[in-house]
């Protein structure tokens, strides 16, 4: 979902702590490398529906993690 | 244990809890393709409140999350009057009980412009969009710039 740029921040490599003047900046940055496509299918469900979709994600992370879990989860 | 929001929210909903669902679940709920591990919500600090998150988590053995297991500990009125902001973790899945929101305030502050969504049947609050940017504006996170950028993509795509 997220490109290099974006990941790298969000682990912190390279960031810079943004004073408030600088969010809006960032935050445009950050929101023009998101996939907007699973927004828009995220958007398409039903709270309900999005809540399970983030339960079964959970999941599947969980049992990755577990030993015999195979590790492809996506990460939290 | 994978957290189960939806255990969760349910098992509050079953004892008449009064709260808000904040943090990424509530990001969730209003289109974010995020993930968070854990359920955030801020509930209201009045007695009969208390005993009816007491009654929602005892059948879920909530622990404080991270302390040492032999730590005594029992989430009841008392436990929750003397705190404000409890990590737990639940047979349910991790849950942070949090009486105050850095940037907007309490419970009644939360509340006030919360959007009510139908889950599994239920009506429950959950923190608008606006609140949840002025939220993530004053925690100021790394990640909460990500949130920051996902709540504006968010507006776009509805739009």
């Amino acid at each position: 979902m997220l490109g290099s740029q974006v990941a790298a921040r969000a682990s912190g490599v390279g960031y810079r702590d943004p004073d408030k003047g600088s969010q809006d900046e960032l935050a445009e940055e950050l929101a023009a490398e998101l996939d907007g496509t699973l927004i828009d299918e995220c958007l398409a469900l039903s709270p309900s529906e999005r809540l399970d979709r983030l339960r079964k994600l959970l999941e599947f992370v969980g049992s990755a993690r577990r030993p015999g879990g195979d590790g492809s989860g996506p990460a939290d | 244990m994978a957290t189960d929001p939806g255990r969760l929210i349910d098992a509050l909903v079953g004892t008449g809890v009064e709260f808000v669902v904040i943090g990424g679940v509530a990001l969730v709920l209003h289109g974010s393709a995020r993930t968070t591990g854990d359920l955030d919500v801020c509930y209201s600090r009045q007695q009969s409140n208390l005993a009816a998150l007491e009654r929602a988590l005892a059948p879920l053995h909530p622990t404080l999350r991270g302390a040492p297991s032999e730590l005594p500990f029992r989430l009841d009125v008392a436990t929750l009057r003397a705190g404000l902001n409890f990590t737990l973790s639940t047979e349910g899945g991790d849950i942070d009980l949090l009486g105050e929101v850095v940037g907007v305030g309490g419970f009644a502050d939360v509340a006030r412009d919360a959007v009510r969504m139908e889950l599994h049947g239920h009506p429950v609050r959950v923190m608008s969009l606006d609140t949840l940017e002025r939220a993530k504006r004053a925690a100021g996170r790394r990640r909460d710039l990500l949130d920051l950028a996902e709540i504006l993509e968010i507006r776009r795509r509805r739009s």
